[in-house]
């Protein structure tokens, strides 16, 4: 148990898209879980990214500070982060799974464009957070579909 | 015969729960004397000791008291987040 008052996550994993997807860890009879769930529960990635199409991801923003990860993928990618402070939906409704997509995310935190060629500086990125709800969309702006695909979002609590 | 175990000692109910926005109940095997959880997931936290009155607990932290239960409710507002939740039973004497 860490000694400070911070708060700390053992996990901290917010988005994964994982390409090819790695199979279902094994996990031992005499140990923890450490996952706590399958990896495939953990990984987004279920089709490669056709030229042009993009994947989505949302997450509750506020039990973060920051959000950091790594990128990597054989295609040139358009990532970017964004958020939205509405506590409700245009119909009034409280913010759910069912429909944090349909909130404003006005508040574009990041738009990095990753370059394969380029994987020291456009691998990595680092994002304070401006809002409630997080919006990640991971767009292949290549011109063929993703055969290698790593995308990792992660929080940080203080 | 002596009382080698302290006052307040009791047998432990222990296990890890994953919560979502469907709100779900755990039962405990017997009455609790102390409950302890530690919201170790990535979305914020709610519980509830008697499925009317709702409490949060933010991810990173942890929750604790000396209450007697046999069950408790727990949800999200949004996403999944998992805990390992402890209970303490009494010790018939």
């Amino acid at each position: 148990m860490p000694y400070t008052h911070y708060p700390k996550n053992s996990d901290n994993l917010v988005f994964a898209w994982v390409q090819p997807a790695p199979p279902d860890a094994t996990v031992g009879e005499d140990g923890p879980d450490f996952l706590g769930r399958p990896y495939s529960e953990m990984n987004r990635f279920k089709d490669p990214i056709g030229p042009g199409e993009r994947v989505v991801g949302y997450h509750d923003a506020q039990p973060f500070t920051r959000f950091y990860g790594t990128i990597a993928c054989d295609q040139p990618l358009e990532v970017t982060i964004s958020f939205s402070n509405d506590d409700v939906d245009p119909e009034g409704r409280v913010v759910g799974d069912g429909n944090v997509d349909k909130l404003n995310y006005d508040g574009e935190g990041l738009k990095q464009l990753y370059d394969p060629q380029k994987q020291g500086p456009s691998g990595k990125f680092f994002v304070t957070i401006y809002g409630r709800f997080l919006r990640v969309e991971v767009k292949n702006v290549g011109a063929d579909a993703t055969k290698l695909l790593r995308v990792y979002v992660r929080g940080s609590v203080f | 015969m002596a009382l080698t175990l302290p006052a307040d000692a009791g047998e432990p109910m222990s296990t890890v729960l994953v919560a979502d926005a469907k709100v779900r109940r755990h039962e405990f095997s017997t009455l609790t004397r102390q409950v302890s959880l530690r919201n170790t997931g990535t979305n914020t936290l709610w519980l509830s000791l008697d499925k009317k009155k709702w409490f949060d607990v933010a991810c990173g932290t942890s929750w604790d008291d000396r209450v007697a239960i046999r069950e408790l409710w727990y949800c999200t507002q949004i996403g999944k987040t998992r805990f390992p939740l402890l209970g303490v039973a009494l010790i018939d004497p």
